[in-house]
């Protein structure tokens, strides 16, 4: 790398399930203009842009991109869009911190979005497999999370229950009651969980992510920009993405490899031999709540088979040694486009000092994971206050 | 390797989508205006005083907020137009019509419409907006049936 | 900021438009799929190809191996049997599923497969199924070239065969994770 970048600012939206007030273009621009706001810069600061969403099915308005970029400024500049399955929002980040980190650019903002409620949502997740293989069979994001589940607990048994998983919804959502943004804040108890409806067993619905329209940007500058625009920028410290193919031998969605190879790629970049250790909290992609043990024992935060005495430990929990998810998670609010890039924004603003309520005191390092696809596409993004 | 043609050949299937959208403050202004005054609005950016046709809550040119709405048209100039000489699945119209952009008076952005496939339609023209009767508009573009020339013939 | 404008005569602004998107498609086949799919209809077994450098077995079939990158050219046989890789029980209704919720969707690995096969169990109590336990396909009298050729996967019942318990997973043939292969 020829120079090191960081966030300045990150700007997000109240998600909810139907935001009627907005069009998407100024659904977007609202976290984009909040996140120039943060960083003290104007849209003619901005020297390019990226521009992350979901399958256009989903909204039904082809390059949206087009549609968007100008309501962010993007007129007259350059523009990118990414698409990577549900690790978007984190892959357009790090477009970003490409960008910006390649000399070509000082100051870039990325915006990532979702507005379901203006269409449906299993068009779009069922288009998303092959028609001439397993598309009638599956079942959107909770048929394939339910297998997953189902594996993870079959192979971990009896160190692993479900109600390991009712233990990772409670606490996230009652982290979410201090997040202003999130859409689902809730004190519920692991019986609630174990007693609401079975949606895609072993899910149930309180173990499941709620459908959200929001939008989350971040304003990435090159460390000689950064130093002068805020105090306490966000420095990118480790980078690693990974992809796979659901449909090679082996690929085991308890224990995933692209996870494994993402974590692996961020943390030799970032100097980091323990995780657990060195890092002082995460925000993972938890769409369903067993999917935040597995990628515990993924990232390495603990050893494969003890994510549910991580749980049970308490040390994940906000005050506890390791907090994980203390913005509540996307258990809480899962706008997909944005969901892996809010995991960043957390970190980031975590590490700058800036999470309000949910903030964990003295955050050096944090890191941000997300998955997508068909759990072959994985992220990993590591921030720290000094580089 | 065997060269003898696939025999399946192909799957057929459909998915119908459903959608509705939320139009945005400016848009659902837009629209309301069309629908109940039978009145076009544009909207002034708060920085380089453009105004936009439809208006958007953000000036597409330079990313600033809008300040105000500005009464356009009704009436215009055709900055460009094409003929649709066969129907399609989806056409506005029945074929064969013409497309027009048409920058509205007092609007510095052109706005997309339809026309009657007549001579009169050609760039430099200027149009008016045929209106749909009051209780047949719904608060969508279509109220406005087509544009059609304020005078026919005249220069190129 | 632009001011919101009320309609008039107490009517609710225009603040949604509504459409349809109607998608038709023909998806080809192409070779691969082709010859799987005649397979299954017309002699009733399931074929695909294997890598003949790392010996992976594919689905569903295509002309690269996934995991070297190798050209693949040879067919062989997989079993129409093999064991439960997961499971999961499917309450929610969702477009386009194979049957009313509630079904169970499971991913096989069928003998001689490296590569999970999906599908849906049938002639079983919910309580009765366990990942590693032994399934065999129930095949339609009338198959028409899809996955639906075969109806569901039923356990296999009888003397000496293994049932599944929980944490019971056999790695099969072909290459592990890890395993340098490039």
């Amino acid at each position: 790398m020829t120079r090191s970048a960081a966030i300045v600012g990150t700007g997000q939206t109240k998600y909810v399930s139907r935001r009627e007030d907005v069009s998407v273009p100024e659904l977007v621009r609202e976290a984009a203009m909040r996140a120039l706001e943060d960083a003290g810069l104007k849209p003619g600061d901005v020297d390019a842009f990226v521009i992350g969403s979901a399958p256009e099915i989903f909204e039904g308005v082809n390059y949206p991109e087009n549609w968007i970029g100008p309501a962010l400024g993007a007129s007259g500049k350059p523009l990118m869009r990414i698409h990577t399955g549900g690790t978007v929002g984190a892959s357009s980040t790090i477009a970003g911190f490409y960008h910006v980190v390649s000399g070509l650019f000082d100051v870039v903002l990325v915006a990532a979005y979702e507005k379901l409620s203006d269409g449906n949502a299993q068009y779009g997740l069922s288009a998303c497999y092959d028609p001439l293989w397993d598309r009638d069979f599956a079942c959107g994001a909770p048929g394939l999370a339910g297998l997953q589940a189902r594996q993870y607990l079959a192979r971990h048994a009896p160190e692993v229950t479900e109600e390991h998983g009712a233990m990772v919804a409670v606490k996230n959502r009652k982290n979410a009651i201090s997040n202003p943004y999130a859409q689902l804040q809730l004190e519920i108890t692991v019986e609630d969980v174990m007693a609401s409806a079975p949606v895609a067993a072993p899910l149930k619905l309180l173990d499941c992510c709620p459908t959200s329209d929001g939008a989350a940007a971040v304003v990435i500058a090159c460390d000689r920009r950064a130093r002068k625009l805020t105090p306490r920028p966000a420095w990118f410290a480790g980078v690693g993405t990974c992809s796979e193919s659901p449909y090679v031998p082996h690929v085991d969605m308890a224990y995933p490899e692209s996870c494994v190879r993402a974590a692996q790629q961020a943390y030799q970049m970032a100097w980091i031999y323990e995780p657990y250790k060195e890092l002082d909290m995460a925000e993972v992609y938890e769409a369903f709540s067993f999917q935040e043990l597995i990628w515990s024992e993924a990232l390495g935060f603990c050893a494969p088979g003890e994510g549910g005495k991580l749980i049970e430990s308490g040390r994940t929990a906000m005050g506890g040694e390791f907090p994980i998810n203390p913005s509540g998670g996307v258990l809480s609010a899962n706008p997909i486009g944005a969901s892996a890039m809010i995991r960043q924004l957390e970190a980031a603003t975590q590490v700058m000092g800036k999470a309000g309520d949910h903030q964990v005191p003295g955050v050096k390092k944090a890191l941000a994971h997300s998955w997508g696809g068909a759990i072959q596409f994985s992220t990993v993004t590591i921030f720290a206050s000094e580089i | 390797m065997d060269l003898k043609p696939p025999e399946l050949i192909y799957l057929e299937g459909e998915t119908r989508c459903n959608y509705h959208w939320a139009t945005g403050g400016a848009v659902a202004a837009f629209l309301s205006a069309i629908r109940d005054h039978g009145k076009l609005l544009g909207a002034v950016c708060e920085s380089c005083g453009g105004v936009t046709v439809p208006p958007q809550t953000y000036c597409e040119k330079c990313g600033s907020s809008m300040s105000d709405w500005r009464e356009v048209g009704p009436g215009g100039v055709v900055m460009s137009w094409t003929r649709i000489a066969d129907g399609y699945e989806g056409a506005p119209l029945e074929a064969p019509f013409r497309f027009v952009l048409v920058r509205l008076a007092g609007a510095d952005t052109a706005m997309v419409h339809v026309a009657p496939d007549v001579d009169g339609i050609k760039v430099g023209a200027t149009v008016s907006p045929e209106f749909k009767p009051e209780g047949e508009r719904k608060g969508a573009v279509t109220d406005i049936r087509w544009f059609v020339p304020d005078a026919m013939g005249g220069e190129e | 900021m632009l001011e919101v404008v009320k309609p008039s005569g107490g009517r609710e602004p225009v603040i949604e438009t509504t459409g349809e998107l109607d998608i038709r498609y023909r998806y080809s086949y192409g070779e691969h799929y082709d010859r799987f799919y005649r397979e299954m209809r017309d002699n009733r077994r399931i074929m695909t190809v294997k890598c003949p450098k790392c010996g992976a077995v594919l689905l569903p079939p295509r002309p690269y191996c996934g995991f070297c990158y190798t050209l693949v050219e040879d067919w062989v046989e997989v079993s129409d049997e093999g064991k439960l890789l997961t499971f999961t029980v499917v309450y929610l209704p969702f477009v386009g599923q194979p049957t009313e919720p509630p079904y169970v969707y499971a991913f096989i690995t069928l003998d001689g497969a490296d590569v999970q096969f999906p599908h849906i169990l049938g002639e079983v109590e919910l309580e009765d199924i366990k990942v590693g336990m032994r399934v065999k396909a129930v095949w339609e009298e009338n198959r028409k070239g899809t996955l639906h050729d075969i109806r569901y996967f039923r356990p296999v019942r009888g003397a000496g065969e293994r049932q599944g318990e929980a944490g019971n997973e056999e790695k099969s043939a072909g290459p592990q994770v890890g395993e340098q292969v490039r």
